[in-house]
């Protein structure tokens, strides 16, 4: 029995049995960790509005939870404090005087949050979960915009238990974001559904979808005069789409690009194609990151149509990820997407939200392709 | 229509009067949907999508229930009409389920049936099933086609297809027979004769499946058959339905296509009836998604996101898991407090009926009887005070009462003395017989205690009901539930418990229950008890003051005899599912001899340990493995133990411990457990390797882990009685022969004071226990284990020595390098030297958990392999 004999090596990389840590891959960029991540996979990040002095960080996560952190310049964070649903939470927004953060749930329920008093209230009903959540802030009101897997999107104005306004869509809402005077909705089976907010919500066009496979997650961007007018759409099989709403020249202003997959020059093997988990477009650059079940993230410049970066491979997936106000810092969130089904599901892994200086790394390339 | 079909054909009756009843869905009525849909398209939507949810979580026989019944809504809802969404969803089922072993589920035929009826040739349909087997042996199958053909103007086929089922002897044969007789009646009709005397086989070969050129003739749409098998074949699986047997070239286009090379059926993709609109999409879309997708591996679970007609994303199977996992707990919980109302119920009536007893018994009868073996072992235990030898010549003592004097030994003696007096009483057995019987003086008494029982039935079914703990369970509760499983469920499983026990306390008294005995004040029942025996029977050698002394002065060592009688005495152990007491001395036990237990013989194999206060055996019950504990004290501790442990975990956890039953001799103790397959561990680690020891490691802090989390300790750990249970799948546990040491701290509440306990003395000494711990002998355990697992480790007694971090054994002291899996071990026996102040479990639970923790998808055996140097 060796046990208590010559010290024997202990080879990196490996486990350890009683918590010491050794060296992984969970954070190969070296990037600030987020103190006290969410104890289950996080769906949603969401940074505080540039009204609001300081960066606040609100993660939503399948433990049913919303957390709010402080970041510090030092790049140091403090949990604020928390709320909890009764099913885990799909989706967080901010308003936009930064007073309150909204979140949609599994429980069919969306909360406004009241970080003043830290004070949490129901404002919408749906018969299915909440999938996404959007502050709409138009000149002459305001609302809360849910969609839901019960195949309609709902308008709240926080203080009715009664929708301002329901549409009905024709399949489950699966992803949407919303820059005034635009909202993309992308939903089951392909659809995708353009909604104009100009004195009240109304359909404005539906799109044949520029992909082929499920939708996953949408990203609306803006023009040089900061209006919306397009959005990235990115699919469950590692691509994203760019897509106008009213291009000069359609075929050549839209396309749409591959990400997330291993490399696949050799083609021989067959390249592995991995969801885009969330796609987020830089604040100041335009420039927009993408996230994926590769456990990577890349940044691109859809001008260019170039990549400028690709992140080291985390051993799980990116599940979420968001920019500050000033697009100073990246935030994504590792955690598992659930893309291999429960088998694969580890409730001991640890999950993390890291925070990444994007000051450089997003600024577009020169030159124009 | 015959009974072997009904229920199958609800597309050819029409839509049944089954209406959905989704609406009721939505508990509410939001405002949703005013605009396009109606109602009922709503409803007709959500129960589809509960179907589609539903088939997410389901699998293997679940799922295939969920198919059919999805499936026969779907015949209801298409009223009747050919529908091609209706038919894709038949493909893919059938499809799913292309295994032989369901080729005979008549839920599987009936699916294949629906498919060959709502599909545009069903003829062929059908004769491909036949190639293929199913349902041969059903007379759904051959009725349903012999249906088609007569519907087709083909009689003589019809009835040749219905002798063909009678020759393959399809069940029910019955409804063949009513089938074949329909038809002949219509054929001979039709001035036809058909063909009933000419042997069925001969028939077979318009049955049997046929050639393209046939097939292309007779059906003149077989270019139409759109049951594209291959290409809903999920990766990597071989193509299930072309058996072995299956005739590939001759078969009709359907089996061609199957047989044909896999691949290129794959990259013809998509179902063209499966979702009439994906496919037109693709084509229109192609063109805008630059470059080919050639050449690709999705790396997710496409099969399970597209598993019935509709999509779900990850996020839906996740939330569907998620629901499917509440349900699953509050079932759980349910069951759980079922369970325990279950188990207080029997013990309650075990209780009254023990109360009945006791006071209907007539005065001079207070000893115990055992099952079954006659009224003449009645005066076996009675002893008087000071000569305990003097049941010899009691009159009442019968022929069956004989006792080997030399068997006394010592200890026996100080048992039977005064201590057992007061107690003897309360000794009755489980179910007493001959004595039940209501003797004159005890009429009165009997009635008496029949309204006291009454109360307490009252007070326990009232608490019972009220004692659901609550239901709810935040999130943060059960996130923290999954992340840590064990630490969880220990306390709550007693909190359980405790809950019921101290509501119960004052209206239900259990006095078997050691919650229940936790203050220093006699429940109401021992209280009655005393009472009764006062006043009803002033013969009775009951002393009032011991039964209400309670509780021992706290000096006294837990683990002496004296204390253990009082104790067991005090929970009435003889009340407990299975004890029974023996009114014989016990025969000779050894190798090769017999012994009879309750009616059941047990040959005995083996001795496995001799020690001086027991030994014990391995035997064979009725093919069954059987650990016996023989002990010359008469206290049934080990049982007692074994039996609250079983009591307090959860119907869950407690079910892979060992059975235990215990049978009171007049001079011997004998505990029996119903074990699997075992060994003994000092032999099994003497055989085995290093990282056997590991895995022996983990199952020694599994089980003190159980122990603690039922509020008993182990006292000592000797591993020389430990055995090792080999559960098969499940995994090896351990069984601990020798719990002369444990303790109960839900009995023994007063564990505080220093030097109670023997084994304790040493650790004391050397510092590494405190008196001040309280109670220390939870600390004890942890250094008993830590104790066993260097012995186990390095054959060796351990040497502690005291570092500036705590307590560390010698070998790895200081000097040893504070790397490498001599870490690990540092931290475990760090752990388990130096848990003063903190608590047993959590400590357990981090040694055993952090492993799995840190290896993900690893099984708990590889950190022990780890830890195996």
């Amino acid at each position: 029995m060796s046990l208590f004999g010559t010290a024997t090596t202990f080879g990196a990389g490996g486990t350890g049995v009683f918590g010491a840590t050794t060296t992984d891959s969970h954070n190969p960029m070296k990037d600030v960790e987020v103190t006290s991540p969410p104890d289950d996979s996080i769906s949603c990040l969401a940074f505080s509005p540039p009204t609001m002095a300081g960066n606040f960080l609100i993660g939503g996560s399948w433990a049913n939870d919303v957390r709010c952190w402080e970041v510090q310049d030092n790049g140091q964070t403090v949990p604020k404090a928390q709320q909890m649903h009764t099913g885990p939470v799909l989706d967080v927004c901010w308003s936009d005087d930064g007073s309150k953060v909204f979140t949609a749930s599994c429980d069919k329920t969306a909360k406004m949050w009241d970080l003043n008093s830290n004070q949490a209230m129901q404002i919408a009903q749906h018969d299915g979960p909440i999938k996404s959540i959007h502050w709409i802030k138009a000149p002459n009101y305001s609302c809360i915009m849910t969609g839901s897997w019960d195949k309609t999107l709902k308008f709240w104005d926080t203080r009715s238990p009664n929708p301002m306004l329901s549409l009905t869509m024709t399949e489950r809402c699966y992803c949407a974001d919303v820059v005034y005077p635009m909202a993309v909705l992308a939903t089951a089976e392909r659809g995708l559904i353009v909604y104009q907010l100009e004195n009240q919500p109304s359909e404005f066009r539906r799109i044949d979808s520029p992909l082929k496979h499920q939708h996953r997650c949408v990203a609306i961007f803006k023009d040089k005069q900061n209006k919306p007018t397009g959005f990235a759409l990115g699919s469950i099989e590692g691509r994203v789409a760019i897509h106008y709403i009213n291009p000069p020249n359609p075929a050549k202003d839209n396309f749409t690009f591959k990400c997330h997959r291993s490399n696949g020059t050799n083609t021989a093997t067959p390249q592995d194609i991995y969801a885009v988990n969330a796609i987020s477009f830089h604040p100041v650059h335009g420039t927009l990151a993408t996230v994926g079940s590769d456990g990577r993230f890349s940044f691109w410049d859809k001008d260019a149509r170039t990549k400028l970066k690709t992140s080291e491979q985390l051993d799980q997936p990116i599940t979420a990820c968001c920019f500050n106000s000033n697009g100073n810092i990246f935030a994504y969130a590792s955690s598992y997407d659930w893309s291999k089904g429960h088998e694969y599901y580890n409730p001991q892994k640890k999950n993390y939200i890291f925070l990444r200086n994007a000051a450089e790394e997003l600024k577009p390339r020169n030159k124009k392709w | 229509m015959t009974e072997a079909t009904r229920g199958w054909q609800p597309f050819r009756d029409g839509p049944a009067q089954v209406k959905i009843q989704a609406v009721s869905l939505s508990e509410e009525d939001p405002p949703v949907f005013q605009d396009a849909c109606d109602a009922s398209q709503a409803a007709a939507q959500q129960q589809r999508q509960l179907f589609e949810s539903q088939l997410l979580v389901s699998t293997g026989d679940e799922a295939l229930d969920v198919w059919d019944r999805y499936v026969t809504w779907c015949l209801q809802m298409s009223d009747g009409q050919r529908d091609a969404g209706l038919q894709a969803l038949l493909e893919k089922a059938v499809m799913q389920f292309a295994n032989k072993s369901y080729f005979d589920d008549p839920r599987y035929i009936g699916m294949w049936i629906k498919l060959a009826q709502n599909s545009s040739v069903p003829g062929d349909m059908f004769r491909y099933m036949e190639a293929q087997e199913v349902g041969r042996s059903h007379a759904a199958f051959y009725v349903a086609w012999a249906q088609h053909l007569e519907g087709q103007g083909d009689l003589q086929q019809a009835a040749r297809v219905l002798q063909e089922g009678l020759s393959c002897n399809a069940q029910p044969l019955g409804s063949i027979q009513q089938s074949l007789r329909c038809v002949q009646v219509k054929l001979s009709g039709a001035g036809v004769t058909a063909d009933v005397g000419s042997p069925p086989r001969a028939s077979q070969v318009d049955l049997r499946p046929r050639g393209r050129k046939r097939l292309a003739e007779s059906a003149g749409c077989s270019v139409e058959l759109n049951l594209q098998l291959p290409s809903v074949v999920p990766r990597g699986q071989s193509l299930p339905l072309l058996g072995p047997g299956a005739p590939a070239e001759e078969g009709p286009h359907t089996a061609r296509s199957l047989a044909a090379d896999p691949r290129e059926e794959l990259e013809a993709a998509q179902l063209p009836s499966c979702e009439g609109s994906r496919a037109s999409e693709e084509g229109g879309v192609a063109g805008k998604e630059s470059g080919a997708d050639d050449n690709v591996r999705s790396m997710y679970c496409k099969e399970l996101l597209t598993n019935g007609v509709e999509e779900f994303c990850f996020e839906e199977l996740r939330a569907q898991r998620y629901a499917l996992g509440q349900r699953q707990e509050v079932d759980e919980k349910i069951r759980r407090l079922k369970d325990l109302e279950e188990k207080l119920k029997q013990e309650l009536e075990e209780k009254q009926r023990l109360l009945l007893l006791r006071r209907s018994q007539p005065a001079p009868l207070n000893q115990v009887d055992e099952g079954g073996s006659g009224g003449g072992a009645n005066a076996a235990r009675k002893r008087p005070a000071a000569e305990p030898l003097q049941i010899f010549s009691n009159p009442v003592s019968g022929s069956a009462s004989t006792m080997p004097d030399d068997n006394h030994t010592a200890s026996m003696l100080s048992l039977q003395g005064r201590q057992i007096q007061p107690n003897v009483q309360r000794c009755l057995p489980a179910s007493g017989r001959e004595e039940a019987e209501f003797k004159d003086p005890g009429v009165e008494e009997g009635r008496l205690s029949l309204t006291e029982a009454a109360v307490v039935v009252g007070g326990v079914q009232n608490i019972t009901l009220c004692a659901v703990p609550d239901n709810t369970r935040d999130f943060a509760g059960s996130a923290h539930l999954v992340s840590t499983p064990c630490i969880r469920r220990g306390p709550s499983s007693n909190a359980d418990h405790q809950g019921v026990v101290s509501q119960q306390q004052g209206a239900a008294p259990r006095p078997n229950h050691p919650g229940s005995s936790t203050g220093n004040k006699l429940s109401p029942v021992l209280e009655a008890h005393t009472t009764s025996s006062s006043l009803g029977s002033s013969v009775a050698t009951d002393d009032p003051d011991t039964s209400k002394t309670g509780e021992d002065p706290p000096l006294r060592d837990p683990c002496s005899g004296e204390t253990r009688k009082h104790l067991l005495d005090q929970v009435e152990v003889s009340s407990f599912p299975g004890y029974h007491t023996v009114g014989t001395p016990l025969p000779h036990v050894d190798q090769d001899t017999q012994l009879s237990l309750g009616g059941e013989v047990v040959f005995i194999l083996s001795k496995l340990q001799e020690e001086e206060q027991f030994s014990v055996f391995s035997g064979l019950s009725q093919g069954k493995h059987m650990v016996l504990k023989v002990e010359r004290s008469l206290l049934p501790w080990d049982f007692y133990v074994v039996s609250q442990l079983r009591r307090r975990l959860s119907p869950g956890d407690s079910a892979s411990l060992p059975h235990a039953r215990c049978f009171l001799f007049l001079d011997a103790c004998v505990t029996l457990y119903a074990v699997p397959r075992h060994q003994r561990l000092s032999e099994w680690v003497g055989l085995s390797e290093e990282a056997g020891v590991a895995s022996v490691v983990s199952s020694l802090l599994l089980m003190m882990r159980t122990f603690h989390s039922s509020s008993l300790l182990l006292g000592a750990l000797h591993t020389d009685s430990m055995l090792l249970l080999t559960h098969g799948d499940s995994g090896d546990s351990l069984l601990c022969v020798d719990l002369l040491s444990s303790l109960d701290l839900q009995l023994q509440p007063d564990l505080t004071s220093a030097s109670q306990v023997p084994a304790a003395l040493r650790y004391l000494q050397q510092g590494v226990l405190k008196t001040t711990d309280s109670p220390y002998q939870v600390e004890l355990d942890l250094v008993c284990l830590a104790e066993a697992v260097h012995l186990l480790l390095t054959k060796r007694k351990m040497v502690v020595v005291e570092e500036e971090d705590g307590w560390m054994v010698e070998e790895l002291g200081r000097a040893t390098a504070r790397v490498g899996r001599k870490s690990l071990w540092r931290k475990l026996f760090h752990l388990l030297l130096n848990s003063s102040g903190g608590s047993s479990l959590s400590v357990l639970t981090q040694l055993l958990d952090l492993p799995v923790a840190t290896t993900p998808g690893g099984h708990r055996d590889d950190l022990v392999v780890a830890m195996a140097i």
